[in-house]
């Protein structure tokens, strides 16, 4: 009991101290990702308001309006980044969950389920050290063949569990799942029914209660953080509430109406068509919150099981409490269809009995690049990120044992030996493989040789590793790096552009761009009159840029050479703007061009502030004036 | 003699203002009466200009009769 309390105040320091890692995470994100949410809150509130409950003809108009409004809302990069941050957010809480779930395994009160199990399969579960290791192999795995027996029997699967979650359920709010406190964990065990996780979870209390060491695995179904789409989301939002409708209509009408709904009916088919199959499981799913005696849909493959620790051979054994028995130990039968709307695997985590969390993707994914796409690691800083979490949830390497290193080794072993996909669309995005056709226009296969090679329709092409790929910018481009051309140097390749041809260069043909130093306290400008200072390092030498408000100001009255600096362009309407930041000076007028910057700025709210006090002055005498004037009126004349 | 009878007449015309805001006779100006007198002569100020005028003048958005009679000097 005291450790468990111990453990539970060690977890919540933990989660206190993660942040979400962003590289550009900065305070106006937080707002805004506030902001958007109400606003799409209040957008679908407001949507369910105005729609009429009983004219067809203006519920049909309004989501067809609906959901053309929606396919042209633009994608904005901070739509994608508060996506990004719901996703790691999300990521966050699952795997809250789960450590959460596995200290409610362990707690006392459920020591009585071992009662339900024979002891034929506990001698099982334990053979003895003097049979040899394939015997004992079969038997441990028989043992557990039988328990995933008893345990179907005696448990009742009554309620749905953790599935995939998209962004327009959410708004319908259908996505209700079980929410237990530790008391009705434990005292609803005694029902020996729920849902299947909260089964499975049961499942991991008993085996280790009868001494197996076992780990609680768990596919966290996580929001993803990508737009594919979109459109759906609004439709599959709009269309169930019509669908609804329909449906409670149909049953309260008359002969003479039934033909006519039946023909709207048959036209609204089209419309619900898209998004039908998330219709059914959402359709079941009300069916089964009105009668739970119905059955219940789950995804054929778990979205939680177990892994039973096998001494014979050393290894995990993965267990689903509801599966086929066929399925224990054979880790690719985990992995759902990619036409399984709910269930996904993209992060799997498993924990052991003292709470460390490992990552176990690699072992249950049979393509782990396909999943890579869903995974926060595709961004340059997710490895970063995950790396840190884990440093706080996963196991110490001080307390590694061979067990650990065994698996580490079989997980690198199934890094290694992932091959060539055989097909042109798997090797589209690839993370590690890249064909010439699917390069961008900036890129190139500068050296290296081909890694293998695929049959196409045209014919036999070569594959190459990714790291080959360089990127190609123009020489305008990288002088806004800040970066000028070699003399003499190749351009990686050249491309069109308009009428011209447009030679793009790598980075290795690039050198820095050093300007002109500071002469005689003149500044070296462009034809323009002002600095290029696109990066720190374009600063002449002997030169000093102010970025005071009044530094423009402060040079003319000093009498000095300066140039305007050019900091960046900004592109609105087809034409770019410069954007002006400070100017630049001869570090020898460093000190005085500060002072009196300062000076002025100080002057000009002096005079604001006068000016803002003459101004109350005015106001304060119109109304005085005024309201003696009122007075006289109403004394002169009653 | 007349510096302090001009003063005298000062002060019983910044007391006969404090009075046209202070209907109430509470003591102070505040916002409402500010907004009330607005209403009344058809100015149309904003919130932050009547704001403005009670940071000017007072202290904590009321403005005294001590505070009145300082602001009339500059009036006048």
């Amino acid at each position: 009991m005291m450790s468990d309390e111990d453990n539970t105040y060690s977890d919540d320091e933990e989660w206190l101290d993660l942040d979400l890692g962003l590289p550009n995470n900065d305070i106006k994100t937080a707002p805004i990702l506030n902001s958007s949410l109400l606003s799409s809150a209040v957008h679908g509130e407001r949507l369910i308001q105005e729609r009429p409950t009983h004219d067809f003809g203006d519920v049909e108009a309004t989501v067809d309006r609906t959901v053309e409004k929606r396919s042209r809302l633009k994608i904005t990069s901070v739509d994608r980044k508060i996506r990004l941050q719901i996703h790691q957010l999300h990521l966050l809480c699952l795997t809250y969950h789960l450590c959460t779930r596995n200290t409610w395994c362990d707690d006392n009160r459920l020591n009585y389920l071992v009662k339900y199990i024979p002891p034929g399969i506990r001698v099982s579960l334990h053979p003895s050290s003097q049979k040899s290791q394939m015997i004992r192999n079969k038997t441990f795995l028989h043992g557990l063949a039988g328990l995933v027996e008893v345990w179907k029997r005696k448990y009742k699967i009554t309620t749905n569990g953790l599935r995939k979650p998209n962004y327009g359920l959410l708004q319908n709010n259908s996505l209700i799942s079980e929410s237990l406190s530790l008391e009705e964990f434990c005292k609803n065990s005694k029902l020996l029914s729920g849902s299947r996780d909260y089964g499975t979870q049961l499942f991991a209390s008993i085996l280790r209660n009868l001494n197996v060491p076992t780990r609680l695995v768990f596919s966290l179904q996580v929001l993803s953080f990508r737009f594919k789409g979109a459109i759906n989301e609004a439709s599959s939002h709009e269309i169930v509430p019509a669908w609804s409708q329909q449906m409670e209509n149909d049953s309260s009408s008359d002969i003479s109406e039934s033909a006519h709904i039946t023909s709207r009916f048959r036209k609204r088919r089209k419309i619900i068509q898209p998004s039908f199959s998330n219709l059914s499981h959402l359709d079941a799913s009300d069916i089964v919150t009105e009668d739970t005696k119905l059955k219940v849909i789950d995804s054929p493959k778990p979205v939680f099981w177990v892994e039973a620790f096998n001494k014979a051979m050393q290894k995990w054994v993965c267990v689903d409490p509801f599966g086929d028995a066929s399925v224990i130990g054979k880790y690719r039968r985990f992995e759902p269809a990619s036409s399984d709307h709910l269930n996904q695997m993209t992060y799997v985590f498993a924990i052991e009995a003292n709470g460390y969390v490992k990552d176990v993707t690699r072992k249950y994914c049979l393509h782990y690049y396909k999943i890579l796409k869903n995974r926060v690691e595709i961004f340059p800083f997710g490895k970063a990120w995950m790396n840190r979490i884990f440093s706080k949830i996963g196991k110490p390497r001080d307390f590694y044992n061979d067990m650990d290193a065994i698996e580490d080794a079989e997980l690198l072993r199934l890094e290694q030996s992932e091959g060539i996909p055989r097909n042109i669309q798997d090797l589209k995005d690839h993370p590690l493989f890249v064909l010439e056709r699917h390069l961008k226009k900036n890129q190139a296969i500068k050296t290296g040789k081909s890694c293998g090679r695929i049959n196409t329709k045209n014919g036999v092409e070569l594959v190459y590793p990714r790291k080959y790929v360089s990127n190609g910018f123009s020489a305008e481009h990288w002088y806004r790096k800040g970066r000028i051309i070699k003399p003499g140097a190749q351009p990686l390749k050249h491309v069109k552009n308009g009428d011209k041809v447009l030679p793009l260069y790598d980075e290795e043909a690039t050198q820095l761009y050093t300007p002109k130093p500071v002469v005689a306290n003149i500044v070296p400008k462009n034809a323009y009159g002002n600095i290029d200072l696109y990066v720190p390092s374009m600063l002449p030498y002997g030169a000093y840029h102010c970025r005071k408000r009044c530094a423009l100001a402060a040079a003319k009255f000093l009498e000095i050479d300066y140039a305007k600096a050019v900091v960046g362009f900004d592109f609105q309407r087809k034409y770019s703007k410069p954007k002006l930041e400070g100017v630049v000076v001869s570090k020898r007028y460093e000190e005085a061009i500060d002072l009196i910057a300062e000076e002025i700025d100080q002057e000009e709210k002096e005079a604001e502030a006068r000016n803002v006090r003459k101004t109350c002055l005015l106001l304060w005498k119109r109304l005085i004036t005024g309201l003696r004037i009122r007075q006289r009126v109403f004394e002169e004349y009653g | 003699m007349s510096v302090s009878t001009k003063r005298l007449e000062m002060d019983e015309e910044a007391e006969e203002a404090f009075d046209l805001f202070d209907v109430t006779h509470k003591g102070y100006i505040d916002f409402e009466d500010l907004r009330r007198s607005c209403a009344q002569l058809g100015e149309n100020l904003t919130k932050e200009q009547l704001q403005l005028m009670l940071d000017l003048a007072g202290t904590n958005g009321k403005v005294s009769r001590e505070e009145f009679a300082e602001l009339w000097i500059h009036i006048s």
